[in-house]
């Protein structure tokens, strides 16, 4: 088995608001080889979007702690200064795909530099050979090149949101975060996109870290799943394993109560709601919602275990303590 | 299943919008609704499926008389409501109901929860201050915020999403209406949270025998809620079905592309690409002629570049509206 | 999910004001104004205050002129001289009074004795001797000796009375002049220079050096004016009062009619106050209707007011009303009616109506619909509440802008001529000269209040602003 391509070992980001800490992300580790994709699972507020933004280090303000290990390609790029961090790995080994992208594009600046950006403000390009690579990436994304010299509002939703893809594959990074790259999109055009991902995936061998709260759409591309829950990694395994039969009481829970096209099920649903990331209840933070909570779990913070190989679990029935 | 007849009868309806360009150019006209006729029996629930841009919603608002429309007729319990004002529709808006999308959009952030609820019952005089304080406090504990007097005066922000769905969904149900049309009531909503909703709609739904107009983009969700469901497309209804046979067997094209673009939790998926028509719904300022999905249809001929067909009962129940099913 | 901000009751606002340091001393300011009002209201009512400012002489005469406040002396280092009151009529230290008979005549001698300290560093700035004589045939016959604490005694005047009540400005007195001149003179006989005057001579040190120079300093001590009165009939009677005025009086000073602005300073705040709140008031309820019409019926409804708006807008404000005043008389009263009216259709209408058109669209206005609400309904109980927070902090802010208004215009001479208002003083200080004369007091104690009401308003309508429009928070 070769050295993964990133390894994040227990990552810590705690941020200050006028309400309190936001535990975002309470230590949190997985491995990602190359050309694999880790889905990332969870509902609003569990902390999947402050994980992907801690990764790539854009962080919110009032930083309280940010701890913990990133390594890439084995070198652990959280001792890099921020600038060394932007210059280097920004975009050139790690970028992202933004939740809403499609909104994000400057309406005032064509289509064409934007994708060609990165490459100008990251590698230093000139500016024509930059757009030149940004024609052949909208090409390869399904755009025809001439859409280049185009503004944004002249494009439709899931056009838009193919640019924000080239954008983010122009500089040839080995790992593509992609924060809920479908939201908004009509479901045929969503196919559409899954499609391209899958595409790209098998030509470029890119890693993804794909985050979304639709744990279907998370199968379209999942060679991994990590589930998170209130800031922790809950569980985390390979697709074939976790989406036939999952561990951790939630990500039961979470499968049952996602109404399927093709299968007639019962469909339950989960009572209560998430806890807030400011003060999480004590132990197992799931346990208020957990029809299988002992004692234990109201008390202490389970441990997380390797049930079998590659498949993790934070979860008192399957640490021995229990 | 719909019991005692037609409740809603919607005739060949078109809602057009005109979009000024400016002191000198004439207005464009968005034809967000083209054409729709459909019936809806007492105490049947509905889904209405389409993508944004289908004129899904707007066919909803215009069915609710928050439109007028700009020809067709809705008939209502036998009266023909298409044209009437304001003052004339008061008791349609006390037969009808409408739960939206944003449930904090939906609620005035300055009046407390039990003002909310009591405003429809001033306006329409139901009832004396006691009764209608017994009525709110039903209200809310038929919506299973219990114990309501927990509930009632606290304001919109001080609840969750799921919770100020249940009160819009108690607002839209105090005044016992027959319809109630619902538009997109759980895509805002967490996805734990969104199932516990549409049960509680669906309970209620049968209990009281209302009628429901589901809208929604989401497939998957439909056959927990109704029994037929309506698939639009560029302001057109293309297929009308029970539910099941609408998932086992789509017979529009739309259709299809539909259910095989929508993912179920499945390793599988991973391995193989999906096969969906490409582009993106056209726009209804400047629809396609002929049939509106001819440009993304695998199976296009050319009579459906020419001529819109026309909705054909392929069985009993299923109506589709495709040049496929149609003697041209 | 994000939540929309809640609305606060009025605790709520003022809880989150003072959370804020531009609320605190916002409302520090704005509680001393009011304070300051309420006492105006209640220890000097309306129709008193009215009185008293329009009092002539006879009311204040007992006031120096144009003195400056009391606490003038910490900066100039000296002690200033107060204004030192002895009334015959009023018994007391000081003043003793001895009737006289004359044996065999139907005469007395009354004499009133004035005796007083004065320590001062500075010479008073007036002397003044009031008499109050009963008689019914010849008037009493007066003789005024001086003595100064040196120990110089020396006669002033002397003359008949010419009415009861009939007065001798000693300060500026020629008779009284010569009088003390020839005393000194025939014990100094030097050049007399012109600066010498008669509160000079009457207190100050002469010497030689300082009457021909004419700078004199203070002789400190104790003085006494004599009174040695003749009355021709012994049922006549005479009180007098001597006035030695200071330089300096109260807490305010007093301006060119000896009246102390302390009344229109305390006075100015409650009309100051009332004016703007009230104009301010008027003003944006009146706009905000407007806009709500205007934003909610659209069509040619919205593009009539908007295109008076806009003609009022271009419409030049203060010159416009400039002219109304200098053609009509005008009140308070009126004033505010005619800046009411004038502002009206201001600009603030076109953000309010911006909102509202905004609102219009809102789902919840789309459910109020669909549960039968009428328009109406949805005015006034579903919009107008989502307006008005964002209404209120400019409300506030506008209240000193009608307060310099009002203060402009009563400056430019063209307010409201009979209310002592704050822009009515610097009025009277401008056109007696103050600046000039160097009596800065005058203008600067009015214009520190006008800035003083400015700053409460403006800090609080930073500080709500930030409240009801959360982004700014970040500010």
């Amino acid at each position: 088995m070769s050295a993964p391509l990133l390894e994040v070992r227990n990552l810590l980001l705690h941020y200050g608001t006028r309400k309190g800490v936001v535990r975002a992300v309470d230590g949190v580790s997985f491995t990602l080889g190359a050309g694999e994709t880790l889905a990332i699972v969870g509902e609003s507020g569990c902390g999947k979007t402050s994980l992907a933004r801690a990764i790539i280090r854009l962080l919110p303000r009032n930083v309280h702690r940010f701890e913990g290990q990133v390594l890439l390609d084995g070198a652990d790029v959280m001792k890099l200064s921020d600038e060394e961090f932007r210059r280097e790995v920004q975009w050139r080994k790690i970028s992202m795909v933004f939740q809403a992208a499609q909104n994000s594009l400057n309406p005032v600046l064509k289509v064409g530099f934007q994708v060609a950006e990165p490459l100008m403000v990251h590698m230093g390009m000139d500016r024509e050979e930059a757009i030149a690579e940004a024609r052949k990436h909208l090409r390869m994304v399904g755009i025809h090149e001439s859409f280049a010299d185009r503004y944004p509002f002249e494009l439709s939703g899931g056009m838009k949101q193919r640019a924000v893809i080239a954008m983010a594959l122009i500089t040839k990074p080995r790992v593509v975060i992609l924060d809920e790259p479908t939201s908004a999109l009509d479901v045929i055009t969503q196919a559409n996109i899954m499609n391209l991902l899958k595409t790209i995936k098998r030509e470029l061998g890119i890693s993804y870290i794909f985050i979304t709260h639709d744990i279907a759409l998370s199968s379209e591309l999942a060679d991994k799943v990590m589930v998170m829950y209130a800031g922790h990694m809950v569980e985390l395994a390979g697709a074939d394993e976790f989406y036939t039969k999952p561990l951790h009481p939630y990500s039961q829970k979470l499968m049952a109560s996602v109404p399927t096209l093709r299968t007639d099920k019962k469909l339950e649903f989960i009572p209560g709601a998430p806890p807030s990331l400011i003060n999480p209840p004590p132990g197992c933070r799931f346990h208020p919602r957990c029809p299988y909570a002992m004692d234990v779990c109201r008390r202490e913070e389970p441990p997380t275990v390797e049930v079998k190989s590659g498949h993790y679990v934070k979860c008192w029935l399957h640490a021995g303590g229990g | 299943m719909g019991a005692e007849g037609v409740l809603l009868r919607v005739e060949d309806l078109r809602k057009w919008f005109s979009l000024r360009r400016g002191l000198f150019s004439s207005p464009l006209i968005l034809k967000a609704v083209d054409g729709v006729t459909f019936s809806l029996d007492k105490g049947e629930s509905i889904s209405l499926v389409g993508e944004s841009g289908s004129g899904k919603t707007t066919l909803g608002k215009t069915v609710l008389r928050l439109y007028e429309p700009t020809s067709g007729r809705i008939v209502f319990k036998g009266r023909d409501v298409s044209n009437l004002d304001d003052d004339e529709l008061l008791w349609y808006r006390r037969e009808t109901g409408l739960v939206q999308q944003d449930p904090y959009g939906a609620m005035p952030s300055f009046m407390t929860i039990f003002r909310i609820l009591e405003e429809p019952l001033i306006i329409h005089k139901a009832g004396t201050k006691e009764e209608r304080r017994e009525m709110v406090f039903r209200a809310l504990e038929e919506v299973r915020l219990t114990p309501p007097e927990d509930f009632a005066f606290k304001y919109p922000h001080m609840l969750s999403g799921g919770q100020l769905q249940r009160v819009a969904i108690a607002r839209a149900l105090i005044l016992r209406p027959s319809l109630v049309v619902a538009d997109e009531p759980v895509s805002m909503l967490d996805a734990s949270v969104r199932i516990e909703i549409l049960t509680l709609m669906r309970d209620l739904q049968e209990k009281h025998g209302i009628s429901f107009i589901y809208i929604t983009h989401d497939l998957s969700t439909t056959r927990y809620f109704s029994e037929r469901i309506f698939i639009m497309y560029a302001g057109h209804l293309v297929e009308q079905a029970p539910s099941k046979a609408l998932v086992s067997e789509p017979l529009h094209p739309y259709t299809q592309a539909l259910i095989e673009a929508i993912p179920d939790p499945d390793p599988e998926n991973r391995r193989r690409l999906r096969k969906v028509p490409p582009g993106e719904p056209p726009s209804l300022i400047n629809p396609p002629p002929g049939c509106r999905f001819h440009p993304r249809c695998p199976y296009a001929m050319d009579v459906c570049r020419r001529e819109e067909p026309p909705m054909v009962e392929v069985k009993p129940g299923h109506a589709v509206k495709c040049w496929l099913y149609a003697k041209a | 999910m994000s939540a929309p901000g809640a609305e606060f009751g009025l605790k709520g606002v003022v809880r989150e004001l003072l959370t804020y340091k531009s609320g605190i001393v916002g409302l520090a300011i704005l509680g001393f104004l009011v304070a300051l009002s309420l006492y105006a209201v209640i220890a000097i009512p309306y129709g008193e205050a009215i009185r008293l400012w329009r009092g002539q002489e006879a009311m204040w005469i007992d006031n120096p002129r144009t003195a400056a406040p009391e606490w003038v002396e910490i900066f100039v280092g000296k002690k200033l001289p107060r204004t030192i009151r002895l009334d015959s009529r009023v018994p007391g230290a000081g003043v003793s009074k001895a009737e006289i008979p004359l044996p065999g005549m139907n005469m007395k001698n009354i004499i009133i004795e004035f005796r007083f300290r004065f320590d001062y560093d500075e010479l008073p700035s007036e002397m003044n001797l009031f008499y109050f004589a009963n008689y019914s045939g010849v008037p009493p016959y007066i003789k005024l000796v001086w003595k100064k604490p040196s120990g110089a005694e020396f006669e002033l005047i002397r003359y008949s009375l010419q009415a009861p009540d009939d007065r001798l400005y000693v300060s500026i007195s020629d008779a009284v002049l010569s009088a003390a001149l020839s005393y000194y003179t025939e014990k100094y006989p030097v050049n007399v220079s012109d600066r010498v005057t008669v509160l000079k001579l009457l207190f100050g040190r002469v010497t030689p050096k300082a009457l021909e120079s004419g700078d004199f300093e203070v002789e400190k001590g104790e003085y006494v004016l004599r009174v040695e009165a003749t009355v021709f009939d012994r049922k006549d009677d005479l009180n007098a009062k001597l006035v030695v005025y200071g330089t300096v009086y109260g807490i305010a000073g007093t301006d060119h009619l000896r009246r102390p602005l302390e009344i229109p300073l305390l006075w100015g705040a409650p009309i100051a106050l009332s004016f703007g709140l009230t104009a301010s008031l008027i003003t944006t309820f009146l706009q905000m209707m407007i806009a709500v019409m205007s934003g909610w019926y659209g069509g040619w409804v919205d593009s009539l007011i908007q295109r008076v708006t806009e003609l009022y807008m271009i419409i030049p404000f203060l010159p416009f009303l400039i002219m109304v005043s200098v053609f009509y008389k005008i009140d308070i009263w009126i004033l505010l009616l005619v800046v009411i009216a004038l502002s009206v259709f201001g600009g603030g209408i076109k953000g309010t109506r911006a909102l509202v058109m905004q609102l219009k669209e809102s789902p919840y206005i789309e459910a109020a619909r669909a549960y039968g609400a009428s328009d109406f309904r949805i005015i006034f109980l579903y919009i107008i509440p989502k307006i008005l927070p964002p209404v209120v902090p400019g409300l506030i802010g506008a209240v000193p802008g009608y307060v310099f208004l009002e203060a402009g215009l009563a400056f430019l001479g063209l307010g409201d001529p009979f209310l002592p208002t704050w822009g009515k003083v610097i009025n009277e200080a401008y056109t007696n000269g103050a600046l000039y004369r160097g009596l800065y007091y005058w203008v600067l104690e009015p214009a520190a209040m006008l800035m003083l009401t400015a700053f409460a308003f403006a800090f609080l309508g930073f500080a709500l602003d930030k409240i009801v429009n959360p982004r700014l928070r970040e500010l």
